[in-house]
């Protein structure tokens, strides 16, 4: 049976007076493919953003066991979040700021995404909507960090596009690490995950393994498939 | 008495807050330092260059033409016109061309690097960065500070020589100075120490604006309005920290 590699016990978060997360409580063992669901403003983002130590439980408690180390955890937002002052290439190799073969690696990784020489030398500003999203993708995909978090990682893509990049991320789980994907749109997603959690106004309103979520009465109402 | 005490308490403590913010940036600053991506310093002068040059350029020439203008009749009246290069020179190198620079740069710059940071963070670009592990201080904190800098002092030694080209000229054709004995008075009463105390307060405005700039940035709320707040509020903090230490560096130098 694998480890247990993230833990969380109670947490809620809040900002101000705007909760966002109530009580979630989940355990995810090591090398899981662990997927986020729910509509807009069901407290998907944030729960990633406390994955990623960008926000603090109000209550509760998250661990890692381990503690992911510094560069060991890479989420994509669900905007690009990408530097307009530099190439996608640049973007892309920042992570990999002091390591070997760091341009090479970044070329790769665009290529991955089906990003090419011609996007590479492109500024953000003068990409499409896809293309930055891909190179934002691409970015986590060059650092290869084990704990991987993808925000909408699909959204605003062609379906063609989709399936693409939904292979590339399944390619890109690491088995000693942790992937979690956050989307308002599960369907693509429920067939790749092992497990999903399903938020609504900031509550679980389920958690377990991919398959039996997804076949939930509860579940399939929230998304307008019953 | 006693909201007058909880007011000045309120006041001591946003200070403190203040400063104490400051000096943990500088010392980011500093420990990323030796580390700093200098493409990122390159792109930075390059941009903060070309982006103030030409209002500096013109702040510079007006400001030179004024002197002259300025003093121009009193030379006359006392006959002293050989002094006019002297006047000229020194007022430039002391005082205006250091302050022309940094307030070129504050405008353009500072300003922008100010929103474009809190941009940075609104737009969770640093946020997704130092997710990834990279250390944003020496990515881009770091090579912006020394870059801003780095330009004022450069702008001001282009402003020495635009508004001291202005001032001759206006000398010649004005007061009909001849343009040798312009010269040989800057030549004659100005020696190479006495660009010193004009680069000293150029490098002492580029650093103030600098870690002003870089602060209202990262102290602006992230979110959109956050972004024009902290242009606003880079403008401000670097207008007061040039003129107060302008004021303590000219009694020192």
């Amino acid at each position: 049976m694998a480890t247990t590699l993230l833990e969380l016990a109670g947490v809620w978060a809040a900002r101000g007076r705007t909760v966002a997360l109530r009580d979630v409580s989940l355990s995810v063992p090591r090398g899981a493919r662990l997927g986020v669901f729910g509509p807009g403003g069901s407290g998907k983002t944030t729960l990633l953003k406390l994955l990623a130590g960008l926000y603090h439980p109000s209550r509760g408690e998250l661990r890692w066991s381990p503690p992911p180390p510094p560069g060991g955890l890479g989420m994509v937002f669900q905007r690009d979040a990408l530097l307009d002052s530099l190439s996608a290439l640049e973007n892309v190799a920042l992570p990999l700021a002091g390591r070997p073969r760091a341009e090479i690696v970044a070329r790769e990784a665009l290529a991955r995404v089906g990003l090419g020489e011609d996007a590479g030398a492109k500024r953000p500003i003068e990409l499409s909507g896809g293309m930055r999203k891909r190179t934002g993708l691409a970015r986590v995909l060059a650092a290869n960090p084990p704990v991987k978090l993808f925000d909408e990682p699909t959204a605003g893509l062609d379906p063609a596009t989709e399936r693409e990049i939904l292979d590339v991320l399944d390619r890109a789980h690491d088995a000693s690490g942790l992937t979690v994907t956050a989307s308002a749109n599960p369907e693509p997603f429920f067939p790749r995950c092992d497990l999903a959690l399903v938020l609504s106004a900031g509550e679980p309103i389920a958690f377990g393994e991919a398959a039996e979520v997804a076949r939930r009465g509860d579940v399939r109402r929230l998304f307008g498939a019953e | 008495m006693r909201a007058f005490l909880s007011a000045s308490g309120r006041l001591v403590l946003r200070v403190l807050r203040g400063v104490g913010a400051y000096a943990l940036l500088a010392g980011r600053l500093l420990i990323a330092t030796p580390r700093m991506d200098g493409r990122e310093w390159l792109r930075t002068v390059s941009i903060a260059g070309v982006d103030a040059l030409p209002l500096c350029l013109v702040t510079a020439a007006l400001t030179g033409a004024l002197v002259v203008i300025q003093t121009g009749f009193y030379v006359e009246s006392y006959g002293v016109t050989s002094l006019v290069g002297w006047g000229a020179g020194y007022a430039l190198f002391h005082e205006f061309a250091p302050l022309i620079a940094s307030l070129a740069l504050s405008g353009r710059v500072g300003a922008g690097q100010a929103s474009d940071i809190a941009g940075l963070r609104a737009g969770e670009q640093l946020p997704a960065l130092e997710a990834l592990g990279v250390d944003i201080d020496r990515a881009l904190l770091a090579p912006r500070f020394w870059a801003i800098a780095a330009s004022v002092v450069v702008l001001a030694v282009i402003a020495d020589v635009v508004a001291l080209s202005a001032s001759l000229l206006v000398a010649v054709g004005l007061l009909g100075v001849p343009p040798g004995a312009f010269l040989a008075s800057v030549h004659a009463s100005l020696r190479v120490a006495d660009a010193v105390p004009g680069i000293v307060k150029a490098a002492a405005f580029g650093l103030a604006l600098g870690a002003c700039s870089l602060r209202a940035g990262l102290a602006a709320p992230a979110e959109a309005r956050g972004v024009g707040a902290a242009a606003r509020r880079s403008l401000v903090a670097t207008l007061t920290a040039i003129l107060a230490l302008d004021m303590a560096l000219t009694g020192l130098l």
